[in-house]
């Protein structure tokens, strides 16, 4: 089914031209023009993180395709088993000459993976601390909370507190302590362009939604004298925020008069912003992505130095016999898009500046449900960037032996690393050390290494 | 300061409105004072008194009194003798029932035996010393236009230490009055300006020897005092409705005319302009009781042309031979002499006014306002934001006074002479008057937004008359009609040549909108979208078949008022929900071919649907053990055992003998799914509280027992009364709330558990729900969700299509649309979570606010943008399915900005607006250009109904 509703190209020009904004854009726009671009060298760098909604069943992300390896895989796995043939040949470096495959609908990220852009962190997963099979059995050692359920290991995820119910995301942390590198400050340190975001929300900090459309601003705004003493007229309304007695009342007032000041602020900056010509897919992330790019070179407008974005991608809580079909577009579609971005960040010069990197709710049982596969624990990531130790796999990749040590039920695999190192290792990277890392990540010190090696 | 003032004179409404609305409960209960910041309001002291004392200088003080008291005996006896018996404001008092809704107040008429003396009050208890007179009539408390007629404002003027008391409309009259040493005291409300659509006159009478000023609707009653007492006539200062009139008269019927004054005062000359000129200039002379024939000499030259204009304003051509000196004006009563000259000789050489500043800054419609500045005796006119003010008085070289006009909005005062003209540099802000609350209307619209997509005239019409508890009853009974249907009937309507036709899922959101719209069953509507939000299914992914989602909210809406239990059996089964979650084709445990029961339904139904993750006690709290941490509802084990005991069912239709239908069914998309035996695991069920399954039993007997194992759990009642308290009051309740509801839950009264009907009437009847005063509390409401603004305000404007259908569709979008649209839910998790609270404001004050989980940047402007194109476009959709929304009213209103936005308050926001908002929106459409032209009426409405839109006013459901 394709329906029109589920493209995101709203609006196909998507860049405002300088001669459509109104005289106050024009002149902010003009001002940009003297604006000296940050030369690569520059202090930029920025984290972003693609949520895969539903829980992916990572055991079709990347498949061992020793033949051996492959027989163990198949079997359990039923008629989600992808043929070893159609697996897209990769061989880490640092896994003792193992041969894996990619999803075969994941030719770009094999294509990044080959040319050492890309990593693969397996097994990772929400842990309150290094826990084994008996400890899980026994409850000698505390589990997630609530592990299986979507909005909780989504939250988890977020949060990188798997047993504690702060509700600030670590994305959002981070930000809290980069925000002064910044001169627009918490406007632009965390984006979101997939809506309201745990992952972003700090102890101070706030993700700014943007629209990957690029559809911003109200349109009746300040065009005409009848509709000049409507915009008047929500300008005193926005500004009586302070004085409402009602919470939500003051809340949704915020939320429109920052919506107003800042979309006009981004627009801006983005109308002068350095082109790009890498084209990306139409399609939802990669429209998603494509204003990430645009924002990330944006970046010399806002002042920004570090920056967090926030994309995601739903569709994967399958669980019956339109998963494979389900999987293979959903996959594509991160594949094609995420090649897209690091395109556009290379055209940017900014390749070695940006990391990508995936979370989703959870992985899936390796053995099939008999249509599809149910909610699990630990499953396999993706970190791209010029600045990731490429070409490699992190972490430990799961037995696949159903029953066997690292199985809790039905190939749900005990993450072989938590999403704190696997999240800490990106926060190093970003610049975040000493007692800010334990800050951030309260955590951190239960797991035998801070800092999993991934990233230069 | 300023907001201050406001927000007092809005208390001070609601108190009058209370008051007419509960006649005698509150006779005798003092109003508090609250007005004195600013400019002193009659209503809120008690009337003026008179003592004798502040008369000592007076020398011929007891002589007066004396002949005083004799005539007061005289008038005292005509009352109480009851020779007529509606003599002077007593016309027609004896109707206790009003039934107009319009914002009224009524002025009460009170005497002084001690002192001869009347006096006019908004307050409808004396004050010591003073008796009520048992007259009364009623003015307009707001200043809003009545049925397109203006109306002035009637001011109230007292004259220090002589206990008298002036009604008076025309500004000229008031300045000329406040020259004389009259003290403005306030605006006690506003009267029409002309007579008609049940308005009587308002006539003046003044006594000299009395020095006594009384008012008369009644000519008999007028004409006796004027023949048996001598008092003078002095003229009608206005139009008003009387007391207790049973209803209002019909438009457009007036009642007759009044006979003509039967004799006039001797004039009176209270201010000219210019005042200086040369002889052929026209002079306008401002005083009072000006009559035709009227004659003017300047230092007793006649003038040779006289124009009266009304009985307070006359111009006068100066006479050749006209020297300085004082103006007389002649009339057949008397005659008047000016205080000041007039000055024959050449008018100075004309420079172009200024406006240097203006006092006050901020004022109600018929107050005076001064302004001082240059080159100002010359001014011809003055105009409020481009409204003309009335009457020039008590012009000079370097101020003059006028009285702001009635339908004056804020914004620059400008000013027009010959010489040229004259902005101010700041805007004057017109203080809009106080709009009363009727507090009837307010309960009903209230209680209905909460239950229904939108209060319309004959729901609320509905409450107020039966109230909130019949009204559910009534609803209760009421069916919904068939989305099934509908779609059915699209599909017919779509055959082809060839007679081929299918399902589009366009249609199955167009039947949930023509029940949201335009069903009978308001109530119900509102409940099964509810439900629709805990028991998700969704098209967004994977697609689901239009009958199947018509056909589930069928089953929603069947079940809506009836038995949880019975809900969830139907949800269960639906296969719908069984293609959504999995339960459908789900089987029992093949390890060898590695085939699990699916968990997803099993997972969902617990953690959604019914009992959530934490235990929970009655009233919604969770559980805690010993260290604090909250325990949860079940385990892994649980979830296993529900997806065991939901094995083997499918389709509807198909052969349980032949288990290949199992894998490869025929669809029914609208049938109650069936079991296979053998595809059903027949080992033991883990389930809630321990409970075990025994091995064995059939697939619908381990299907019963394990809902029946949920909907015995007590999590059932906090849980799900919690969140439907939140998709219809409150997003913060308090316990006690939800132990009440929950109560209902538990037992409906009867003894049976999981009435939903029982759980609605709780939900809605609470104390927590229907107590007004909570509108008040920081933390009490909820957002009104997205698509439920779109309904509401599609319902207050009675949108209608040419065809009886709509063309709504997707709203899901949060750039162009609304971020939410019924049947796409981004998951079974709905579009927001019960538990969500955004950080900063919301998270500081510990509270949940599901709805703001889609409202950000992004969405907030596209709602912004979707609703502004909503009013642009006057309604949504396209061809015959456009419904076009009915904004007649609302447009006739466009002149008045007041009473523009008080009408879509009382749509929208119950007519309940806070002040400053109120405030901020008739400034706005007041700023837009009006000159009664239809694009000045769309573009006023335009942007009145996008300001709404955006308010957190409506947004906010209090």
């Amino acid at each position: 089914m394709n329906n029109p509703r589920r493209l995101f190209l709203r609006n196909a020009s998507g860049l405002l031209l300088p001669t459509m904004l109104p005289a106050a854009a024009r002149q902010a726009h003009a001002q940009l023009q003297n604006f000296i671009p940050l030369a690569a060298a520059d202090d930029y760098r920025a984290l972003v993180c693609i949520f895969m909604f539903g829980g992916n069943d990572g055991n079709n992300l990347i498949v061992p395709r020793d033949p051996a390896d492959h027989s163990r895989y198949a079997g359990p796995r039923g008629r989600l088993a992808l043929n070893r043939d159609q697996l897209l040949a990769v061989r880490p470096t640092n896994v003792q000459g193992r041969e894996f495959g990619f999803h075969p609908a994941m030719a770009g990220i094999q294509g990044l993976f080959n040319q050492g852009k890309a990593a693969v962190i397996a097994n990772v997963g929400t842990l309150a601390q290094p826990i084994t099979k008996q400890q899980y059995n026994s409850g000698s050692v505390p589990r997630p909370a609530n592990l299986y359920s979507h909005s909780d290991q989504q939250f988890l995820w977020n949060t990188s507190m798997a047993d504690n119910s702060v509700r600030s995301g670590w994305g959002g942390r981070v930000g809290d302590r980069v925000a002064a590198l910044n001169q627009t400050g918490s406007l632009t340190t965390c984006m979101s362009v997939a809506g309201n975001s745990t992952f972003l929300s700090g102890d101070t900090i706030r993700s700014f939604p943007v629209s990957p459309s690029g559809q911003f601003g109200l349109d009746f705004y300040d065009s005409s004298i009848e509709t000049r003493p409507l915009s008047e007229g929500i300008q005193k309304l926005l500004a009586q925020s302070a004085s409402r007695t009602g919470v939500m009342d003051s809340v949704w007032l915020d939320i429109l008069s920052g919506a107003i000041v800042n979309q006009r602020q981004i627009s801006t900056a983005l109308s002068g912003a350095a082109p790009f010509t890498t084209a990306f897919p139409n399609s939802g992330l990669g429209q998603a992505l494509r204003m990430v790019a645009r924002l990330v070179a944006a970046r010399a407008a806002f002042g920004a130095r570090r920056q967090i974005f926030f994309a995601g991608i739903g569709g994967f809580d399958t669980h019956g016999e339109d998963q494979p079909q389900r999987q293979a577009e959903l996959l594509g579609e991160i594949s094609d898009a995420v090649a897209a971005f690091y395109a556009a960040t290379a055209e940017l010069n900014m390749a070695e500046n940006v990391t990508t990197f995936t979370a989703s709710d959870f992985g899936r049982n390796f053995v099939t449900n008999g249509k599809g596969s149910d909610h699990a624990w630990g499953s396999h990531h993706l970190v791209v960037g010029g600045a990731v130790r490429g070409n490699a796999m992190y972490g430990t990749f799961p037995s696949h032996l159903v029953d066997g040590p690292d199985d809790v039920g039905k190939g749900t695999w005990i993450p072989s690393v938590s999403v704190d190192q696997y999240a800490a290792t990106m926060a190093s990277w970003f610049g975040v050390s000493g007692a800010d890392l334990n800050a951030v990540f309260p955590n951190l010190a239960r797991f035998p290494t801070a800092n999993l090696g991934f990233m230069i | 300061m300023y907001w201050h003032g406001l927000c007092s004179v809005v208390a001070e409404a609601r108190v009058v409105t209370a008051w007419q609305n509960n006649k005698g409960n509150h006779m005798a209960q003092p109003i508090r004072r609250s007005w004195d910041a600013r400019a002193p309001f009659p209503g809120n002291r008690p009337p003026y008194h008179y003592d004798p004392a502040d008369d000592v200088d007076d020398a011929s003080a007891p002589a007066v009194e004396k002949q005083q008291r004799w005539l007061w005996r005289a008038i005292s006896w005509v009352l109480l003798a009851n020779v007529f018996a509606f003599w002077l404001l007593t016309c027609v008092t004896a109707f206790a029932q009003t039934n107009d809704t319009g914002n009224w107040t009524t002025v009460y008429v009170y005497y002084s035996l001690a002192t001869g003396s009347y006096n006019y009050s908004l307050n409808p208890s004396a004050g010591p010393g003073w008796r009520s007179d048992g007259g009364k009539f009623r003015i307009k408390a707001d200043g809003l236009a009545y049925r397109g007629q203006a109306v002035v404002a009637l001011n109230r003027l007292t004259l220090p230490g002589r206990g008298r008391v002036m009604l008076a409309t025309d500004a000229g009259e008031v300045a000329g009055l406040r020259a004389q040493g009259w003290q403005p005291d306030g605006v006690l409300g506003y009267v029409g300006a002309q007579e008609g659509n049940g308005l009587v006159p308002l006539y003046r009478l003044t006594h000299d020897g009395l020095k006594l000023d009384v008012y008369s609707v009644k000519p008999p009653s007028r004409d006796l005092l004027i023949s048996r007492f001598g008092w003078r006539y002095t003229g009608v200062i206005g139009y008003v409705m009387p007391a207790g009139s049973a209803g209002l008269p019909a438009p457009g019927n007036p009642p007759s005319l009044p006979s003509a004054p039967v004799a006039a005062g001797a004039p009176a000359i209270s201010g000219f302009a210019p005042a200086t000129a040369q002889a052929g200039a026209t002079v306008t002379i401002t005083g009072a009781n000006f009559t035709s024939g009227s004659a003017v000499k300047f230092n007793g030259v006649a003038s040779t042309g006289v124009n009266v204009v009304s009985a307070s304003s006359l111009k006068a051509v100066v006479p050749s031979g006209a020297t300085t000196g004082r103006i007389v004006v002649v009339t057949a009563a008397g005659s008047a002499t000016s205080g000041s000259d007039f000055v024959v000789g050449p008018t100075a050489p004309a420079s172009a006014p200024t406006i240097a500043s203006f006092a006050p800054t901020s004022a109600l419609p018929g107050s005076v306002v001064t302004l001082t500045g240059s080159g100002l005796a010359a001014a011809t006119a003055v105009r409020f934001n481009g409204t003309a003010a009335g009457a020039i008085a008590n012009a000079s070289a370097t101020s003059l006074q006028v009285t702001v006009p009635t339908l004056a909005t804020s914004g620059r005062i400008s000013l027009t002479a010959a010489a040229g003209s004259a902005t101010s540099a700041t805007d004057f802000t017109v203080i809009v008057p106080p709009a009363a609350v009727d507090l009837a209307h307010r309960d009903a619209a209230r209680f209905l937004t909460q239950a229904t997509f939108g209060p319309k005239a004959a729901s609320i019409e509905r409450v107020k008359a039966i109230g909130p508890a019949a009204w559910i009853d009534e609803q209760l009974a009421r069916t919904a009609d068939s989305h099934l249907a509908y779609i059915n009937a699209a599909r017919l309507r779509r055959t082809d040549a060839m007679g081929k036709s299918s399902y589009v899922e366009e249609d199955s959101y167009e039947a949930i909108w023509q029940q949201w719209l335009f069903g009978q069953d308001e109530l119900r509507a509102r409940m099964s979208f509810a439900l629709s939000e805990i028991m998700v299914i969704s098209n967004i992914a994977p697609d689901l078949e239009p009958d199947a989602m018509s056909s589930y909210m069928d089953t929603l809406n069947q079940h809506a008022f009836g038995n949880y239990r019975d809900l969830l059996g139907a949800v269960t089964l639906h296969p719908a929900m069984g293609y959504y979650l999995n339960m459908l084709g789900s089987e029992k445990e093949d390890a060898r071919n590695n085939k699990f029961p699916n968990e997803n339904y099993a997972r969902e139904v617990l953690q959604l649907f019914s009992v959530g993750l934490y235990q929970l006690n009655a009233d919604g709290t969770r559980k805690v053990d010993g260290s604090g941490a909250p325990l949860a509802t079940y385990d892994e084990s649980v979830v296993k055992g529900f997806a065991r005991a939901f094995t083997g069912w499918t389709f509807f239709g198909n052969d349980p003998a032949n288990p290949k239908k199992f894998d490869r069914p025929e669809e029914s998309w609208t049938q109650p799914m069936i079991a296979f035996p053998s595809k059903h695991e027949p080992g033991s069920k883990h389930l809630l509280n321990g409970v075990t399954l025994p091995a064995g039993q059939t697939p619908q007997k381990d299907l019963q027992d394990a809902l029946d194992n949920i909907f015995n759990h007590p999590n059932v009642g906090p849980f799900i009364g919690r969140q439907l308290i939140q998709r219809f009051v409150t997003s913060n309740p308090s316990p006690a709330y939800v132990g009440r509801v929950s109560a209902a839950f538990d037992n409906n009264g009867r003894g049976a558990r999981g009435d939903l009907a029982a759980v609605i009437r709780a939900v809605l009847l609470d104390p927590d729900a229907r107590t007004a005063a909570l509108m008040n509390d920081a933390r009490f409401g909820k957002q009104r969700e997205p698509v439920i603004r779109f309904a509401n305000i599609l319902r207050a404007f009675n949108a209608t299509s040419a065809n009886g259908r709509n063309k709504i569709h997707y709203l899901d979008s949060a750039d162009d649309a609304l971020g939410q649209s019924p049947l796409l839910s981004p998951s079974v998790f709905n579009f927001f979570s019960p538990s969500y609270t955004r950080p900063g404001k919301l998270a500081q004050a510990g509270m949940v606010a599901p709805e703001f989980q889609i409202t950000n940047e992004i969405q907030t402007v596209g709602t912004a943008n979707f609703f502004h194109e909503l009013a642009k476009r006057e309604g949504y959709g396209a061809g015959d399915s456009f419904l076009r929304l009915d904004l007649a009213t609302v447009k006739s209103l466009a002149g008045n900005p007041a009473a523009l936005v008080d009408h879509l308050s009382s749509l929208l926001t119950y007519g309940d607006l806070n002040a400053a908002t109120r405030q901020t929106m008739v400034d706005a459409v007041g700023a837009v250009p009006f000159n009664n032209k239809d694009s000045d009426r769309v573009w006023r409405v335009r942007t009145a109904l996008t300001l709404f839109a955006l308010s957190s006013d409506f947004v906010i459901q209090k």
